[in-house]
């Protein structure tokens, strides 16, 4: 801290902790820690105070009407809408003194039946109010199915990442090792241009192989084993493998570039020399090379494994609503459709818990410290 | 004149347990060229920053002119600092660099443009002003430092081994420069090297500094021939080291008995009888052959015969001691070389210390190969 | 001579693969980049009807997507400024703080990267709702800033490291304020390192969904409109977008190869 107040001087220091501060706090830290607290805040659908709440709605509704009904006279039957709560209904023709009793008596009924519930809810509330509000429900609540979708998803991504690597470590090799400067350019730039483009044309540009007359089955008709005529053919996106093989393609490249960059600052005599001395092909990349890239092969299976565990755009365009929901879909309909977001919270959660523990295995199995993974 | 004196009173400095300055008083004179010289680690770079400001002493008081220096920073003490790599501004031209120190200061560019002309004038780099500092030969990039260190118009310039890049015939050449320029502007130069020949060449008096400590001041002359410490002596020079034990003092000569024989030297003050001690005689005190020398005589058996250009480097033994004579070309000719002789010394020319720390052998080696280097050229 | 056969052997093999793979990558691109040029709707290459050009003009006639693309560039407008000043400022301390204490703080710093963009939303819709502010265009900015931020942190401190720094302190020593000094002699120093992370800022703000689509609510950006148009019905005129993508990316990643190849 002293050197750099004496470098950038007090206000400059100042105004470059303060932005850190606020990014760590406003962005980073704090926004987690309200997510989490809200995933251990359990909201039970099918309590009484909820069925309460709904009731009561319900019933100062049907008040309000009869209140209505007795100063306007009730509603004409025109639109043909029938309020099913308003049993016993009679035409606007005849509303004569005994209806309107009636209609005070419902009224007086209505108002005694809220007053009780009222009481039902005063008393729920403070009860509520006074228990211990976390718990690990949402965590604990996961039904059946979302599990199995979760275990599927992350499966999916490990999958995506062992694939990514076996293809790609050779790649890096090819072009950080084995190619004249002439040649390290071309491919560099090959691979650099479909990792720039826009990660949703990307998976958009599957369409084209997977759509009923894409390339996969004209293909299949063209060898005779399908018919568009009599609509023999295939629905690719049925198929899981589809969403694996996007995945693969869209996030291939994070593994690439990774191991590429720690790949090219390998002394190329090293491996001469190894070369030299003896030693196999297997055995300079066991003991010579793969070394070297560790921290990169880390990055590339860490960042691999994230974004494919993570991928909504992939599962929400390829699936086309033809598969069940992928977790990441599961996670958004508890946002913007069924809106829990306690349970959305806690699934939200669950999946960076993953991706952590992800992140310290690799770092173990690796042997890679933190300062390493990002240069 | 506009230098200023320079008055260090018990400074020191400690990076954690570490001592890198023990307590050290010195006075550096108002217009002096004052060299720090040692080998690498022995604190002199630290004594810089703390003249500078850059780093705060442990103890003791700093004083520039009148001024102490305490809480004085880096950006307002009345000191310049040349940097090692000369640190110059890459993205500025040779006189945006020249004028930064003004600019900081608010300097109109007018006036700026104007007071650097004459510092580019004074350091011979006109025509250069528009060029960047990449565009420069090491010898330009040199000025360049100076002239901007300069155009603050400091008391006190502190160089930190500002040559150490050059090659070996601009490094020589820029020796010259820079007395040149510190005589012409008066300003105190505080200069810092481990090359003794920089230190000896440009300097009115020169510090050696070891392990912390400034063992001797004193100037050029009086630092090679009356080193006050067994280090100093190794250090600065080459140096025959013989061993033995006081066995007299009288009129300020001692006699040392060693194994070869009872050797007589200079004895520098409070040396007693009976301790441990070194006496020290330069390559060029010793004569070959020559009968006549009285003080010492002692038998040896050549080794080696290196011509050296100027000089000849004969490596003669002793028994176990190795000794080295250097001898002019006319003394050389002379001596029969297949024979067993003697050399001799006058007691004058040696000096004999209680034993004590020497300066690290590998580092005078190289020293002393520099050293032969550009005795060559 | 067998050692060298073998060698050999192994890159013939290895050249076929890297074939391959570039292939992968580029044949989905090719292929959907054709289609748009046939006249077919839904868009394809294997029943080919047409050649024509007219799916381009039909972009301008989609007023909800150039909605959604002025929503881009607003949100860009406020995520690129932010974050290469979050990065900056976090580079500069992490450069020069010492200690266990900063290992921790990059560790926080460089968190939201390697977290999966849904969650990055997630929180910041979920952190901004206790404010009272819904997921909009604002919340966005917000969630991409946290992570767009990290990358400016990594480039200019990679070069912050490269820097030498007895110039700042030749330039404190010449009587330098630390302000003048910061922008006469370490911002100049930076100035090139800031420029590419605000490019990268840019692609990373105009390109992200995954952190878009959870913290933007009911609005939409470019890449929102077409992850959605995508999924409901595929038409031409997504292709022809496509098209204009990959060749502004052809374009930019030459330029960009050949401008480094001729620093060279």
């Amino acid at each position: 801290m002293k050197q750099l107040f004496e470098i950038y001087g007090w206000p400059l220091t100042t105004f470059f902790s303060a932005c850190v501060a606020l990014w760590l706090t406003i962005l980073i830290v704090t926004p987690q820690f309200f997510m989490i607290e809200l995933s251990l805040r359990f909201e039970d659908r099918g309590d009484r105070l909820t069925k309460i709440v709904n009731d009561l709605d319900v019933l100062y509704r049907d008040k309000g009407t009869k209140e209505y009904d007795l100063v306007n006279g009730p509603a004409c039957n025109t639109t043909g809408m029938v309020n099913p709560m308003m049993t016993g209904d009679s035409s606007c023709a005849q509303f004569g003194e005994e209806d309107k009793l009636r209609l005070e008596q419902q009224v007086r009924e209505l108002e005694d039946r809220i007053q009780s519930l009222l009481v039902e809810e005063q008393n729920l509330k403070e009860i509520k109010a006074q228990q211990f509000p976390y718990s690990v429900r949402n965590y604990t609540a996961m039904t059946g199915l979302h599990a199995w979708t979760l275990t599927k998803t992350v499966a999916f991504a490990l999958i995506v990442t062992l694939i990514a690597l076996a293809a790609c470590y050779p790649v890096a090799y090819a072009v950080a090792l084995r190619s004249g400067p002439v040649k390290t350019v071309i491919l560099f730039t090959a691979l650099f241009v479909p990792y720039a483009v826009n990660e949703l044309m990307r998976i958009y540009a599957w369409l084209t192989v997977f759509d009923l007359h894409g390339l996969l089955n004209t293909l299949l008709v063209i060898a005779g084993f399908a018919s568009f005529a009599s609509d023999e053919v295939i629905i690719w996106y049925r198929f899981p493998g589809t969403v694996l093989v996007v995945l693969v393609y869209t996030y291939i490249l994070f593994m690439v570039f990774p191991i590429y960059n720690t790949m090219a600052t390998l002394d190329p005599n090293q491996v001469e020399a190894a070369r030299d001395l003896g030693a196999k092909t297997w055995r300079i990349h066991w003991r010579v090379i793969i070394p070297h890239t560790k921290p990169g092969i880390a990055v590339g299976c860490i960042m691999t494994f994230m974004l494919a565990a993570g991928s909504f755009s992939v599962p929400y365009i390829i699936t086309r609503g033809l598969q069940p929901k992928w977790f990441t879909q599961l996670i958004y309909d508890k946002f913007y459709e069924s809106s829990n977001w306690n349970l959305g919270s806690a699934y939200s959660f669950t999946l960076l818990l993953i991706c952590i523990l992800f992140i310290f295995g690799v770092m173990a199995i690796f042997g890679v410290k933190l300062r390493q993974l990002a240069r | 004149m506009r230098g200023k004196e320079v008055v260090l009173e018990k400074v020191s400095a400690k990076f954690g347990d570490f001592t890198a300055v023990y307590p050290t008083d010195l006075v550096v004179n108002a217009g002096e060229f004052f060299s720090i010289l040692g080998p690498s680690g022995c604190g002199k770079t630290t004594m810089l920053r703390m003249i500078s400001g850059f780093l705060s002493p442990a103890g003791g008081s700093i004083r520039i002119g009148e001024d102490l220096m305490a809480g004085v920073r880096a950006n307002q003490r009345p000191t310049a600092l040349i940097f090692q790599n000369l640190a110059l501004f890459p993205y500025m031209s040779v006189w945006e660099n020249i004028a930064f120190g003004l600019e900081a200061r608010g300097v109109s560019k007018v006036e700026r443009r104007k007071r650097a002309q004459e510092l580019i004038d004074l350091v011979a780099l006109s025509g250069e002003e528009m060029k960047k500092p990449d565009e420069l030969s090491g010898g330009q990039r040199q000025r360049v430092a100076v002239a901007r260190a300069l155009a603050v118009e400091p008391a006190v310039l502190l160089l930190d081994e500002p040559l150490s890049a050059l090659d070996l015939k601009l490094r020589q050449h820029m020796r010259a420069e820079l007395r040149h320029i510190q005589r012409m502007t008066g300003v105190t130069f505080i200069y810092i090297t481990h090359d003794q020949g920089e230190a000896l060449t440009m300097s009115d008096r020169v510090a050696v500094m070891n392990r912390g400590l400034i063992e001797q001041v004193d100037t050029s002359d009086r630092i090679y021939d009356r080193p006050s410490t067994p280090f100093v002596a190794s250090f600065v020079g080459e140096n025959n080291i013989l061993r033995g034990r006081i066995t007299a003092v009288e009129d300020g000569v001692a006699t040392l008995e060693s194994e070869l024989g009872a050797l007589r030297g200079r004895a520098v003050a409070g040396l007693a009888v009976g301790v441990d001690a070194m006496l020290f005689v330069r390559p060029e005190a010793l004569r070959i052959g020559d009968e006549s020398q009285s003080d010492n005589r002692v038998a040896v058996k050549p080794v080696r015969r290196d011509m050296e250009g100027a000089y000849v480097n004969w490596v003669l033994s002793a028994g176990e001691q190795s000794i080295v004579a250097h001898m002019s070309k006319a003394a050389d000719a002379g001596i029969d070389h297949d024979r067993s002789m003697h050399v001799g010394f006058a007691a004058d020319d040696a000096i004999v210390m209680a034993a004590g720390e020497l300066a690290d052998t590998g580092r005078q080696l190289a020293d002393t190969g520099r050293q032969d280097d550009e005795a060559a050229v | 001579m067998k050692a060298v056969e073998t060698m050999d052997r192994g890159d013939a093999l290895l050249n076929i693969f890297i074939g391959m793979f570039v292939m992968f990558m580029f044949l989905p691109l090719i292929l959907m980049m054709l289609a748009a040029f046939n006249s077919a709707s839904p868009p394809s290459v294997t029943s080919w009807e047409e050649l024509t050009l007219a799916w381009f003009p039909r972009l301008l006639a989609e007023d909800r997507l150039i909605g959604c693309l002025q929503n881009s560039f607003r949100i860009a407008v406020f995520v690129v400024p932010a974050s290469v000043l979050l990065g900056l400022s976090a580079a500069i301390l992490l450069t020069r703080l010492e200690g266990q204490a900063t290992n921790l703080l990059y560790a926080c710093l460089i968190s939201p990267m390697l977290t999966p963009g849904i969650v990055l939303g997630i929180a910041t819709i979920v952190f901004w709702r206790h404010f009272g502010v819904g997921a909009d265009l604002y919340t966005t900015i917000m969630a991409q800033t946290t992570f767009i931020a990290s990358f400016p942190m990594l480039i200019i401190m990679a070069r912050l490291q490269r820097q030498d720094r007895a110039q700042e302190e030749a330039a404190l020593d010449l009587g330098a304020s630390p302000f003048f000094l910061f922008r006469r002699v370490t911002f100049p120093f930076l100035l090139p390192a800031i420029l590419t992370s605000a490019a990268l800022a840019f692609l990373l703000s105009f390109e992200n969904y995954n952190t878009t689509v959870f913290s933007i609510g009911g609005s939409c950006t470019l890449t929102t409109e077409i992850a959605a148009q995508a999924r409901r019905a595929h038409t031409p005129v997504i292709n022809a977008l496509g098209v204009i993508f990959v060749t502004v990316t052809v374009i930019f990643s030459l330029v960009y190869t050949l401008r480094k190849q001729w620093e060279k």
